[in-house]
């Protein structure tokens, strides 16, 4: 699990450019990331862990920070 | 056959006699003038894939005056393959909507062969280019002449992005953008169809409407199609977006949301979404988007989804989404929003 949180932690870092992301961070919340950036770590994410993302849990409380994402991917996974 | 949005020329031998670094007196094809400006009139993009020292060739392309013509040119020695997927990832459209020219067989070939969704045309075959189907758009609308030139204010805007030293959203205040949404009216319906047609990953249903049906959209009283156009400190970007509501009773319907590929990655979409979000809460009606889902235009689910949408209804490939929260959005500072 702390691995998928890194990966899915560096990605977001590698294009949002935040001093401060918690884990626990809205990402959706103020404008930090707009939609072609999570386009991109959603593909990120397909790939890496060979999962498909819901298109609809996209910003609710199951996918918007470091942990809820990795919590998703974790549970995809395991399927 | 796919109408093309982008003309790939060489040079030596296909836009002028002869290889310029065996003899600089090369002349201009007989004709090539026209047919360059006016494929540019029509709106279709052009651009050089040649081997050839880039500062000779561009200095004779000066002397012919025609190097403003051509965008993101590839003057170099690599493999015309890979310079062709540079330009077109550069344009950022579809390979399929692309042509390449060129006298050299292997050259033709090579590309066909790393690219097998382009076009290849003999130089030989230059005189027939205009009358191709391919080259004549449905329509040329006030966008198409001066398309080129929105390209270039990108290029502009895109060297001065890649200075830049600050946030993202540092250099989208620095743009000074003005966006004006507005009832469209006759005249924006050629651009407005040419949308349509055109617009495939910032589409969010892929309808495509005939100017007929979109005049009868300006005549119903229930219905409100709305043009948006955006500016910045660059200069005019066009007319790069088209909105249909459908309003019945408490409800609006988004049948059509499209925005220019040229302005992804500025917010638009999201912006016109917060912007029609916050008018039927003013308004008190439910705001519901149809969504058809394609090989292309996932961003648009997504932006739905980071805006508070919810699927609602599915009929076969059709999705109903639907607006569920009760507050209105934050529009973005840097965007100045005129709503007419």
């Amino acid at each position: 699990m702390n691995e998928t949180k890194n990966k899915v932690e560096n990605f977001i870092r590698r294009y949002v450019n935040i001093e401060k992301l918690g884990e626990d961070d809205d990402i959706f919340k103020s404008n930090i990331v707009n939609s072609l950036f999570v386009m991109q770590l959603v593909l990120f994410i397909e790939q890496e862990f060979d999962i498909s993302v819901d298109n609809e849990v996209i910003a609710t409380n199951d996918f918007n920070s470091i942990t809820t994402i990795s919590k998703y991917i974790a549970e995809k996974v395991d399927k | 056959m796919n109408k093309k949005k982008l003309v790939i020329w060489d040079l030596d031998n296909t836009i002028w006699n002869g290889v310029l670094s065996e003899d600089k007196n090369v002349t201009l094809v007989d004709g090539i003038k026209d047919t360059i400006i006016e494929l540019d009139n029509r709106g279709i993009l052009q651009s050089i894939v040649s081997k050839n020292n880039y500062d000779n060739a561009m200095e004779k392309l000066k002397e012919f005056g025609i190097d403003n013509y051509f965008l993101y040119s590839a003057i170099n020695w690599n493999a015309k393959s890979q310079n062709i997927k540079s330009i077109v990832k550069s344009i950022n459209i579809a390979m399929n909507t692309v042509t390449f020219v060129d006298d050299q067989i292997f050259e033709r070939d090579e590309v066909k062969f790393n690219l097998p969704d382009i076009q290849c045309i003999d130089a030989a075959d230059i005189k027939d280019i205009l009358n191709m189907d391919e080259m004549n758009p449905l329509y040329i609308t006030d966008d198409s002449k001066i398309r080129r030139k929105l390209y270039q204010n990108d290029i502009i805007r895109n060297n001065q992005h890649e200075k830049f030293e600050g946030t993202e959203e540092e250099f989208l205040e620095l743009l000074n953008m003005k966006m004006t949404i507005q009832k469209a009216q006759e005249i924006d319906l050629k651009r407005a169809e040419e949308l349509t047609v055109r617009t495939h990953q910032l589409n969010s249903t892929g309808y495509t409407y005939s100017y007929d049906e979109l005049k009868s959209f300006i005549d119903d009283a229930k219905c409100s199609l709305m043009i948006v156009d955006l500016k910045d400190k660059y200069g005019y970007y066009g007319k790069i977006g088209l909105v249909l509501i459908e309003k019945q009773n408490d409800i609006w319907r988004l049948k059509l949301l499209l925005t220019s590929c040229r302005v992804m990655n500025r917010g638009i979409g999201t912006a016109i979404l917060g912007l029609l979000i916050n008018k039927s809460i003013d308004e008190g009606v439910s705001l519901e988007a149809e969504f058809v889902p394609n090989d292309v235009n996932r961003i648009m689910a997504i932006t739905y989804s980071m805006m508070g949408f919810k699927v609602y209804k599915k009929d076969r490939e059709k999705q109903v989404l639907r607006y569920i929260n009760n507050s209105k959005i934050n529009l973005p500072e840097y965007l100045s929003i005129e709503f007419l």
